[in-house]
């Protein structure tokens, strides 16, 4: 008696372990799902400027071409301090001083050794419509050296808010189409993933308003796009 | 005696079981069901409505204001050229402003004979009427500029043809599915999940030009011929099926 409960016992254990295992079988993932990516765009008018701006001297005296650049450079200075840049907006990212000999070209002989007495400061300019008015300025009191005019937008928080929403909007969007595409409903959010945005190529196709343009060294804002990428999985229904 | 041989048969029969629930199919993502992976693909095209062109003001001089000077005063002209020509304020970004002093050599002796200053005036333009692109080119290079590089096409619009794609997408991955279960002998059961991706074109300006025959109906002998060609988007369906 007691060996036959034990076989009606293991015979059970038996059956539910099928059960479980075909049940496994036909109801395979907890949830299904459909993972789409969403972009979000925002198009923004820049608020700010960097600009490189430099003084290059050249000597057969190092010391007289360290001297010629001092004085240049500080008349650069003033002239941007003249246009309201405050100290914490201007920057020294570049003094160098560097030798560069000379030679006869036949002989191959050193005729001489040239010093080269770089300084450069980055300016942020904050206040876009005097843009012009720096350059001017800067060139006026000496600064033979300017690499790129870089725009930018003082804050981003609210842009980027807005990008995301868009991104969030977008991914929905396309969730829908495609379950409406594969006869299926959606269901909840089961992730959500949000990657970092990345800003301005120096072009885009949107419709930001526009800064006016320029007086002498026409420069010109336009406008710099700003995108959010959201991935999002959603259940079927 | 029976008895016990049949309950270590019975327990045998159950250990062989769970090894067998627990036997994972040879490269199946989901273990414990069969299921069927398919990838439909879809391609639409669009016919450009947006340009977008790099054009410069380069100048030279033995002093840096003058350079400078030479370069504002072409600058302008080109700015006014293509405001002239019904581009936005908006729609002109400066990219570029730079004086770079360079040393000038003797090309026969390689001797250097003296410093002279290089500006750069660059700017990138958004052009929204395509056909007056190349008409907005020869204008620019009159009033100055001389140096146009880097066209680019775009649509303003890709939700269309994006949609497109996706739509011939899903109906190419839902058509490959049926023909596999029907070539392979199974029922298609539900869908388990779905992924997509889409393609947006990367703005290329070799492979946006159509290549050959330069000037075309309709391209004014004083205008640069330009052809936007087409763009091309892409769009990929992954859907998992369980298999009946």
């Amino acid at each position: 008696m007691r060996n036959k409960i034990n076989l009606m016992a293991a015979l059970a254990i038996l059956g539910l372990t099928l059960a479980a295992c075909s049940a496994k079988g036909t109801s395979p993932l907890a949830t299904r799902t459909i993972s789409v990516n969403g972009t979000g765009t925002v198009y923004l008018t820049p608020d700010i400027a960097y600009i490189n701006v430099g003084v290059h001297t050249e000597n057969p005296d190092v010391g007289q071409a360290v001297d010629q650049n001092n004085q240049k450079s500080q008349a650069v200075i003033q002239a941007i301090k003249g246009l309201d840049v405050a100290d914490k907006d201007i920057q020294t990212t570049n003094f160098n001083v560097s030798e560069n000999m000379q030679n006869d070209p036949v002989t191959g002989a050193q005729t001489g050794v040239n010093y080269l007495v770089d300084n450069t400061v980055n300016v942020t300019m904050r206040d876009l419509s005097k843009l012009s008015d720096l350059l001017d300025a800067v060139i006026q009191a000496g600064a033979n050296y300017i690499n790129g005019v870089n725009f930018d937008l003082a804050d981003r928080s609210l842009a980027v808010q807005q990008a995301r929403l868009l991104a969030v909007q977008n991914a929905r969007k396309l969730a829908e189409d495609l379950a409406k595409g594969a006869n299926l409903s959606l269901g909840d959010v089961q992730t959500l993933s949000y990657y970092d945005y990345a800003p301005s190529p120096f072009y885009g196709k949107g419709g930001a308003e526009a800064a006016s343009a320029a007086s002498s060294a026409p420069i010109n804002p336009g406008q710099m796009q700003l995108t959010v990428n959201v991935s999002i999985t959603y259940a079927i229904k | 005696m029976k008895n016990k041989t049949l309950i270590l048969t019975s327990l045998l029969a159950i250990a062989i079981l769970l090894s067998a629930c627990g036997a994972n199919p040879a490269q199946n993502n989901y273990p414990g069901f069969r299921s069927l992976m398919i990838n439909g693909n879809g391609i639409a095209y669009a016919q450009p409505d947006i340009a977008y062109v790099n054009i410069s003001v380069h100048t030279e001089s033995e002093t840096a204001v003058t350079a400078v000077n030479m370069n504002n005063t072409n600058a302008q002209k080109v700015l006014k050229a293509l405001t002239d020509m019904g581009v936005a304020a908006k729609d002109l970004r400066t990219t570029n402003f730079s004086i770079a002093a360079l040393q000038r050599t003797n090309p026969t002796t390689g001797e250097m004979i003296g410093t002279y200053y290089a500006v750069d005036n660059s700017i990138i333009v958004t052009v929204r009427d395509l056909p007056k692109l190349g008409s907005l080119l020869d204008k620019a290079i009159q009033a100055g500029a001389n140096a146009i590089s880097n066209i680019q096409f775009d649509v303003a619009d890709d939700a269309a043809a994006l949609k497109e794609a996706r739509d011939k997408a899903m109906q190419n991955a839902l058509q490959q599915a049926g023909e596999m279960a029907k070539a392979a002998g199974f029922n298609l059961g539900d869908i388990q999940t779905i992924n997509y991706s889409e393609n947006i074109p990367v703005f290329n300006s070799y492979s946006s030009f159509s290549g050959g025959k330069g000037g075309g109906a309709g391209v004014r002998a004083d205008a640069v011929p330009v052809n936007p060609g087409q763009l091309t988007f892409n769009a990929t369906v992954s859907i998992t099926y369980a298999i009946k």
